[in-house]
């Protein structure tokens, strides 16, 4: 956590609030040292957010685009894995046998999941990025490409929408 | 909604982005949202099952509902799961405080994949007798980020009884004064049915030809038949002292216990000696069974004592009225009491003066404190040994027979001690 702070710090030297990350990690820390996912959850996000204040007045380029979704999905997944660990540490207080083989199995899918999730989440973004960057911020591009890109953006929008119509519907069935 | 922590704290993060990006008209707040929003699509959809749906079943090893104390007992889990994949499934059988698990437990983490089944085994054992109640079984779902958890079915509980410890006790014969006609293991001295040898007789007709001496039918030239000494039986009532605030010790190790446990070996050992025994249970309910004989009363006996409530309602003097008016005259009583409750030697003198014969067994309740305390300090410990000392002292002027008994020992050797003298006494 504090490293990827540091990095986000680092990266933004160019502002005079470049030290924001590093103070602002202390709070997960706090939340993550005395086991408060609340105290941690919101500290991710204010880490987040104060990455973003930080880097507000950066240029719009591809490079700066992939470095905010990059240092978004980091902080995410900073966030998930402290939260697994919390997790996994509770299991191994309650259960003596967490060399038990489902215990074992549980943390290996969850580096899985981890893994999965923010590399997925990070292509998605960027992709999302892109189309917000091309309708709205005035992106100049080819015209051939505008064609491929707005046929791939319409099924994009399309198959969000069916993922977050499924996501919704869900009902329990437990 | 499958993740609402996830849900609200993406939907905060977006709604502050999309703010904070008009504010400062900035694209990269707005990155933030579209990013947020990725998150919650890809997480959202691949995190928690659809389906979760686990069928559990819990029983003991063979069906058993009925243990001795410090017995072990098994305790079997079934889970079949009937809907997704399920990565991290915590089961949690809800056990009593005072249930020990010896062997597995009963918390558990385990991995089903669709369709699987699997059984789940720990054994426990109860310090204490009585009727414990195990379960329910908690069965909890949670994702690897530990943003969404689930519970699940439970399964009823299932009522287990642990029924007090008895002790073999051979060598015992509690031999009331009183005797009925039924056939027992009491002398009686006197002729009637039995095995022993008693005295010789003129053969009258109708007499059993297997009882005739044919020595002295011989050496007299006319029969002679033997006749035996009757062999009688007797009613025993054994009445527990339940009363709460005379109770001393802990939960696991107190007077409540071991006069249980004493109750259930004395009424196992005056039974095999076919005398009828009967018990009353004075505690938060007065509890009593008839007196009787043979195994089905031996049961009634166990079921009783182990499901007996220890209170503050019905002390020793609130058995009176039961044992004068519903159970019979000129029975054994035996009480089992730590004599704490100075009233209560009162109400055994009672007993004693009308036409019972009465004993006295009593746990000492200073020993017990001192096993688990240690040393109670001198002057503590002198005033309670005085104060105990005064009052068996008292029972036994009034001709009750008083078993001081330290619970850490079997009861058999100073049951047998008391006993002998009684025989003497009873001779002379």
């Amino acid at each position: 956590m504090i490293l990827s702070a540091a990095l986000a710090s680092l990266t933004s030297l160019h502002s005079v609030y470049w030290f924001f990350p590093l103070i602002f990690c202390i709070v997960p820390l706090i939340g993550y040292n005395v086991r408060r996912l609340l105290v941690l959850d919101s500290g991710i996000l204010l880490l987040i957010i104060s990455y973003l204040f930080v880097n507000r007045v950066i240029s719009f380029t591809t490079a700066n685009l992939l470095s905010i979704i990059g240092f978004f999905f980091l902080f995410v997944g900073v966030w998930f894995y402290a939260r697994n660990t919390l997790l996994v540490s509770g299991i191994d207080e309650v259960f003596e046998s967490s060399s038990d083989k489902n215990v074992q199995d549980f943390k290996r899918s969850a580096l899985n999941d981890l893994f999965g999730n923010v590399v997925m989440g990070f292509f998605l973004a960027v992709f999302a990025g892109l189309i917000g960057a091309y309708s709205s911020l005035e992106m100049g591009i080819g015209a051939n490409i505008e064609i491929i890109l707005m046929v791939i953006f319409s099924s994009a929008v399309f198959f969000i929408l069916y993922l977050l119509i499924n996501i919704f519907s869900w009902k329990k069935t437990a | 909604m499958k993740m609402d922590k996830l849900l609200v704290y993406l939907t905060a993060l977006t709604i502050l982005t999309v703010l904070l990006g008009n504010l400062f008209r900035s694209w990269v707040f707005f990155m933030g949202a579209i990013s947020s929003l990725a998150l919650f699509v890809i997480v959202g959809r691949s995190l928690p099952p659809d389906d979760i749906r686990v069928d559990v079943r819990r029983e003991t090893s063979r069906g058993i509902r009925d243990v001795y104390l410090g017995d072990e007992i098994e305790l079997n889990i079934h889970l079949e799961n009937k809907g997704d994949e399920l990565r991290f499934l915590e089961v949690h059988d809800i056990l009593p405080s005072l249930v020990e698990v010896v062997d597995g437990s009963n918390h558990q983490i385990v991995r089903l994949e669709k369709g699987e089944k699997k059984d789940l085994y720990y054994k426990i054992s109860c310090p204490v007798s009585g009727k414990i109640e195990v379960g329910p079984t908690k069965i909890r779902y949670r994702d690897t980020f530990n943003f969404f958890s689930e519970e699940l079915d439970e399964e009823e509980n299932i009522s287990i009884r642990i029924l007090p410890r008895v002790q073999e006790m051979k060598k015992i014969d509690i031999n009331p004064s009183y005797t009925k006609h039924w056939l027992g293991d009491i002398k009686s001295k006197s002729i009637g049915v039995g095995n022993e040898f008693f005295s010789l007789r003129e053969y009258h007709i109708g007499d059993e030809i297997r009882d005739i001496n044919w020595k002295a039918t011989a050496r007299y030239q006319k029969p002679f038949t033997n006749e035996y000494e009757a062999e009688k039986s007797g009613d025993v009532i054994l009445v527990v002292d339940g009363y709460k605030k005379g109770i001393v010790g802990t939960m696991r190790n107190n007077t409540l216990e071991s006069s249980v446990d004493a109750a259930a070996s004395l009424s196992s050992a005056i039974l095999s000696a076919r005398n009828q025994v009967g018990v009353i249970v004075a505690g938060e309910y007065l509890n009593w069974v008839y007196p009787g004989t043979g195994k089905n009363q031996y049961q009634s006996i166990l079921s009783n004592l182990a499901k007996f409530e220890k209170g503050g309602t019905w002390g020793l003097e609130g058995v009176k009225w039961l044992l004068e008016d519903f159970f019979p005259r000129r029975s054994m009583i035996i009480f089992i009491s730590p004599l704490t409750v100075p009233e209560f030697s009162d109400t055994i003198v009672d007993f004693c003066r009308r036409e019972y014969d009465v004993m006295v067994i009593s746990p000492d309740p200073v020993k017990i404190e001192k096993n688990i305390v240690g040393d109670l300090g001198s002057t503590a410990e002198k005033l309670h040994r005085a104060e105990r000392k005064n009052i068996i002292e008292k029972l036994w002027t009034y001709g009750t027979v008083v078993v001081d008994w330290d619970p850490n020992q079997p009861l058999e050797p100073a049951l047998e001690e008391v006993l002998r003298y009684r025989q003497r006494k009873r001779r002379a």
